[in-house]
């Protein structure tokens, strides 16, 4: 049951999703805070995740302080021991950030802004003369054509019901406007079933009041170098080195549970006292920082002080117990497994010291490829207990640039890339490789629950 | 006088900033309904002769931004305006006209 269960999640996730949340550096999540909120499955690391930030409602604020909460529970042992011998060694985290954030996009909107004041100015200036010039062009061709053309003016008439034709004046400005009057006139001219005589006195209208009229192309003009000197703004940003940046700076808490068997030997009188249930309970905190440098670099740096433990070196092992019961003439049998460590386990305080530098790469037009160059240095308090290690590494990911889905990503990592678990072995055990062997690769996704991501905003 | 709303779809976790807007050369109010989803609105707008709509809103290149502009509710564009990318600043600006 437990097994079909999990595959359930897991095709529904595939299914349902779908789009990945995190930028990851190996098999860890990296420094940057990321704006998501979601329920999220991961099968290669038989995790559930929930995430709720304020990140991505916070997005309009130019400075504004952020919040997260993340929560995680997995299976330490991954799929395998599910279908193997359905064994759960359960684990879960859960953390809070707080943080503030800043960024300088005031500045470079300024810019774009009033890149265009003194034209907006001279547009406002001649606001009144254009009305009047293209109203006063509709009345004068009412009133040239109203004589002859009776019925056809009155036809033409209809087809603006909120306003008089032959009167129209500035007041009329809101029920007309003058795109509504110019595209109005250019459908009439279009329609084959408005008689010639309306569709001639109409591309008369639009020729006096639009397209034959100074005052109109100036205004057109003044538009089109409205438009101009906002979009060329982007020259007058990199004179000014404007580049936008965003920093954010946070804090976090949180705590971790691990709930573990250890073997302790056969005991031969009671071999169920050959395994003690265990459970670890650690906290960590620290402080970080993200660094947004002109939508192309990405900066992120976390200090993590951890109450951990030795577990992640420590290899389990797959025990059963076989139980025979006889009775007349016939054996039963019952088979228990278990997944258990050996009775090596201790507690450790670690700093760990991450970083990562993001790089945005657009690929053709359509695709964004997320380099991260990261290095997890975790300085043990104990290295008797827990040797300090350094890992190094780059992961890759994938993103459509169009809806910003993930896709999938590869990572290439040197995990310790010091050897120093190797060099705290006796000698006559060390196995020392030089760094292209040491060199590990593997390829993440994770699936989202699109429909419930929606509902948690 | 109408009410203009600007509906701007982005891909929600590229974007890592939302700038100001103006309407009409006047000061825009900026909210976002849903991830990836942002209004822009200004009430009382005088769109007699024009309808223009500037801002900015910041990401890393080959995203697909889109805005669509709407008067007393009524689409005012035919066609969804794209924002346009601006390596020096690292944002789409959108720079919209209706003439």
């Amino acid at each position: 049951m437990k097994r079909l269960l999990t595959l359930l999640i897991i095709f529904s996730g595939i299914i349902e999703s779908i789009s990945a949340q995190d930028v990851k550096a190996g098999k860890d999540e990296s420094t940057i805070l990321l704006d998501n909120s979601n329920i999220g499955f991961d099968p290669g690391e038989t995790s559930i995740t929930f995430k709720y930030n304020n990140l991505g409602l916070s997005k309009t604020k130019k400075k504004n302080w952020l919040w997260a909460i993340n929560a995680e529970g997995k299976n330490n042992e991954g799929l395998a021991s599910i279908f193997s011998s359905s064994q759960i060694v359960p684990s879960s985290e859960f953390s809070l950030f707080a943080g503030y954030s800043w960024s300088n996009s005031d500045k470079i909107d300024r810019v774009y802004l009033t890149a265009d004041d003194d034209i907006l100015n001279q547009v406002l200036a001649m606001q009144d003369k254009l009305v009047e010039s293209v109203y006063g062009s509709v009345r004068n061709v009412m009133a040239q054509e109203r004589g002859r053309n009776f019925e056809s003016c009155k036809a033409l008439n209809e087809k603006f019901p909120a306003v008089d034709l032959n009167t129209i004046s500035k007041d009329d400005t809101e029920k007309l406007p003058f795109a509504k009057l110019k595209n109005g006139l250019e459908k009439i001219i279009k329609n084959s079933e408005n008689t010639r005589e309306v569709v001639r006195i109409a591309r008369d209208m639009l020729n006096r009041a639009f397209v034959n009229n100074a005052d109109w192309k100036k205004f057109v003009e003044l538009n089109q170098a409205s438009l101009s000197a906002i979009d060329d703004a982007d020259d007058e940003v990199a004179d000014l080195d404007l580049k936008y940046w965003r920093t954010s700076i946070f804090i976090h808490y949180g705590n971790s549970s691990t709930k573990y068997n250890t073997f302790l030997g056969w005991d031969s009188t009671n071999l169920d006292n050959s395994f003690k249930a265990n459970t670890f309970r650690g906290i960590n905190f620290g402080l970080g920082i993200n660094h947004d440098i002109a939508s192309k670099w990405l900066l992120g740096f976390e200090y993590t002080y951890e109450e951990t433990n030795n577990l992640n070196t420590l290899t389990s092992a797959e025990y059963t117990v076989r139980t025979n019961n006889v009775a007349a003439n016939m054996t039963g049998s019952t088979e228990l497994k278990k997944t258990a460590y050996p009775d090596r386990f201790k507690e450790v305080f670690v700093h760990n010291y991450d970083f990562d530098v993001i790089q945005r790469i657009p690929v053709g037009e359509k695709y964004l490829l997320l380099l991260d160059y990261y290095a997890r240095i975790n300085r043990s308090t104990n290295e008797e207990r827990l040797v300090s290690t350094t890992d190094i590494g780059i992961s890759s990911s994938f993103f459509n640039g169009e809806k910003g889905n993930f896709i999938g990503g590869i990572y290439f990592e040197v995990p310790d890339f010091n050897e120093n678990v190797e060099r705290k072995k006796p000698i006559e055990d060390r196995e020392l490789n030089p760094l292209y062997r040491r060199v590990t690769f593997g390829i993440y996704t994770k699936f989202s629950f699109a429909g419930l991501t929606r509902n948690l905003y | 006088m109408a009410d203009i709303k600007c509906v701007i779809t982005y891909p929600d976790q590229m974007i890592t900033h939302i700038g100001e807007f103006e309407i009409n050369g006047l000061d825009a109010v900026e909210k976002i309904i849903s991830p990836g989803t942002l209004h822009v609105t200004r009430k009382n707008v005088s769109v007699a002769v024009i309808i223009r709509v500037v801002g900015m809103i910041y990401g890393p290149k080959n995203l697909t931004c889109e805005m669509n502009v709407f008067a007393d509710n009524v689409k005012v564009n035919s066609e969804p305006i794209k924002g346009k990318y601006k390596k020096n600043s690292g944002g789409y600006l959108f720079n919209y006209s209706n003439l």
